[in-house]
């Protein structure tokens, strides 16, 4: 298991039925915490070590993780059978944001919308969707692909958006302090 | 036009403040002894005292979500001692704690620490014994050929272990291809066994050192005298070798316990789920958590449990060798 909230504790959250896994009410943190226990003797770690975790499911130490898309590439290149499972609560969905700070000279300002042009152009699309397996922002990146291509990377073909609509979009998650804290409580087995 | 005797008067003449610091300093042995110190002394003060007060001072702070308010605070050692009427268990021990992740997870690591640290001296002590009164040529190549291995960075010795260990490991690995069992053993890697292992193997040359050191010393008549008086091998180490390298287990074990206690690094690349220490906790709480204040008050809390546990520790063996010496 990623050792993240948005991974630990919202797909949990997400698997207990709350309303807003996002801006859970204390009965849902509770309800969430409970699931979280059950959960932790399935596991083999909180982890944030990518390459770890690819290979104990290379190796067959783990049968299933909580992971990004390049897992799936990289297992497959090693001709190791592996395929992303999409939950039947729909996929864990979110983008990425590049953000202007306030002190940045108008001169230096086009330097940064070269760098957002940069990230948006439908090249660095193909890029990252080949080598990383990531959605990408830029439509036009996914006609470079087959639908083959693309469900080989959990990536729905068609409609990207009913894609987004149908799982849950990454939001602010509520009193996040207060919810690491409990998700160190179920780390520790307490 | 400067002359030879204005030159020579220039290099005589000081200025009136520094002969007033000059006869200060002549006046004041103690003032003396601070100023030839002081390169020392400011590195000291710089790295080891001001950081130290800058985490107590913190601790008494509360974080408001990305601010911190340095207005004075018990609120932090609250969270961590707060009673609750409902208990915590851990060893079957009841923690009547609102939050008792700090207090059992420090209790946790204690013992593991400890465990640890009994470990490293039991491999320690034979091989320093084996250098001190076995090997009588070119020690210093043994010392430092037995010490090669821990050259390597900590991090990649204890990440040595998770190769050793793993499900298609050393181990396993070994034992499949012997036919001893069918499929890896799960449980060598991910618990706090692992950690011990890898903590003991990290600080086992820390260790060997200061026992060594102790051992050397030993006035090698007394043990011929133990010999000529009638002992045997085993009543000469018991009676003799062992209570005279006494401080150098002492050392060796104060050397391993205090620093494993806040380890972090090793539960987290070893430990799984079930060998998390009090070193996660406060490395989450400084990061993810947010909250530095009350990262910084656990960290107090277990500077002090460990100056407390040492503090009874040399307490409680003081007086004894007192006893021993005397006699």
């Amino acid at each position: 298991m990623i050792d993240s909230l948005i991974d630990g504790v919202m797909a949990v959250a997400i698997y207990s039925g709350a309303k807003d896994p996002f801006n859970m009410t204390e009965a849902e943190v509770a309800k969430c915490k409970e699931y979280m226990i059950k959960q932790r003797p399935l596991l083999r770690s909180y982890t944030n070590d990518n390459t770890g975790w690819q290979q104990a499911l290379a190796s067959g130490e783990l049968v299933a993780a909580d992971s990004w898309n390049d897992t799936i590439l990289n297992l497959q290149k090693q001709n190791i059978p592996s395929m992303f499972m999409i939950p039947k609560e729909g996929p864990m969905t979110w983008t990425c944001g590049i953000g202007m700070t306030s002190w940045v000279t108008p001169q230096k300002e086009a330097r940064v919308y070269d760098l957002i042009n940069a990230y948006l152009s439908a090249d660095t699309g193909v890029y990252w969707v080949e080598t990383f397996g990531m959605g990408h922002s830029n439509k036009n990146a996914y006609s470079h692909f087959s639908g083959e291509e693309l469900t080989k990377r959990g990536l729905t073909p068609g409609d990207i958006d009913a894609y987004i609509a149908a799982g849950h979009f990454q939001a602010t998650i509520r009193n996040e302090p207060a919810l690491q804290a409990i998700y160190e409580e179920v780390k520790a087995g307490i | 036009m400067v002359t030879a005797s204005d030159r020579v008067g220039a290099k005589v003449s000081q200025p009136a403040s520094w002969r007033r610091v000059k006869a200060w300093l002549h006046r004041h042995a103690s003032a003396r002894g601070y100023f030839l110190l002081s390169p020392t002394l400011l590195i000291v003060i710089g790295l080891m005292v001001a950081p130290l007060v800058t985490m107590i001072g913190l601790s008494f702070a509360t974080q408001r979500y990305l601010a911190i308010d340095y207005s004075f605070s018990l609120k932090n050692y609250w969270a961590i001692f707060e009673p609750a009427a409902k208990p915590a268990y851990y060893l079957g021990i009841p923690f009547y704690l609102h939050k008792p992740i700090y207090v059992i997870l420090l209790l946790k690591s204690i013992l593991i620490s400890l465990v640890a640290t009994v470990v490293v001296v039991l491999i320690s002590y034979p091989m320093a014994y084996f250098l001190a009164f076995r090997v009588k040529k070119h020690k210093l190549t043994w010392i430092i050929l037995i010490t090669v291995p821990f050259w390597t960075s900590y991090l990649l010795r204890v990440f040595a272990w998770k190769i050793i260990l793993g499900y298609n490991g050393v181990i396993n690995s070994g034992l499949l291809s012997l036919g001893l069992v069918d499929q890896p053993i799960e449980v060598l890697l991910y618990n706090t066994p692992a950690v011990i292992i890898t903590l003991a193997h990290a600080w086992t040359a820390v260790a060997l050192l200061p026992i060594y050191v102790s051992l050397e010393k030993i006035d090698r008549s007394l043990l011929e005298v133990a010999s000529d008086l009638g002992a045997t091998g085993f009543q000469r180490f018991v009676d003799v070798t062992l209570p005279l390298s006494l401080p150098g287990i002492i050392a060796a074990g104060l050397l391993v316990f205090i620093p494993t206690v806040g380890d972090y690094i090793t539960p987290t690349l070893v430990g799984g789920t079930n060998g998390i220490m009090i070193g996660n906790v406060v490395q989450s709480l400084f990061t993810k958590g947010s909250n530095a204040p009350l990262a910084a008050a656990v960290s107090i809390v277990v500077i002090a449990a460990i100056t407390i546990l040492v503090c009874l520790f040399l307490w409680g063996i003081g007086p004894d060798r007192l006893r021993r010496q005397k006699a």
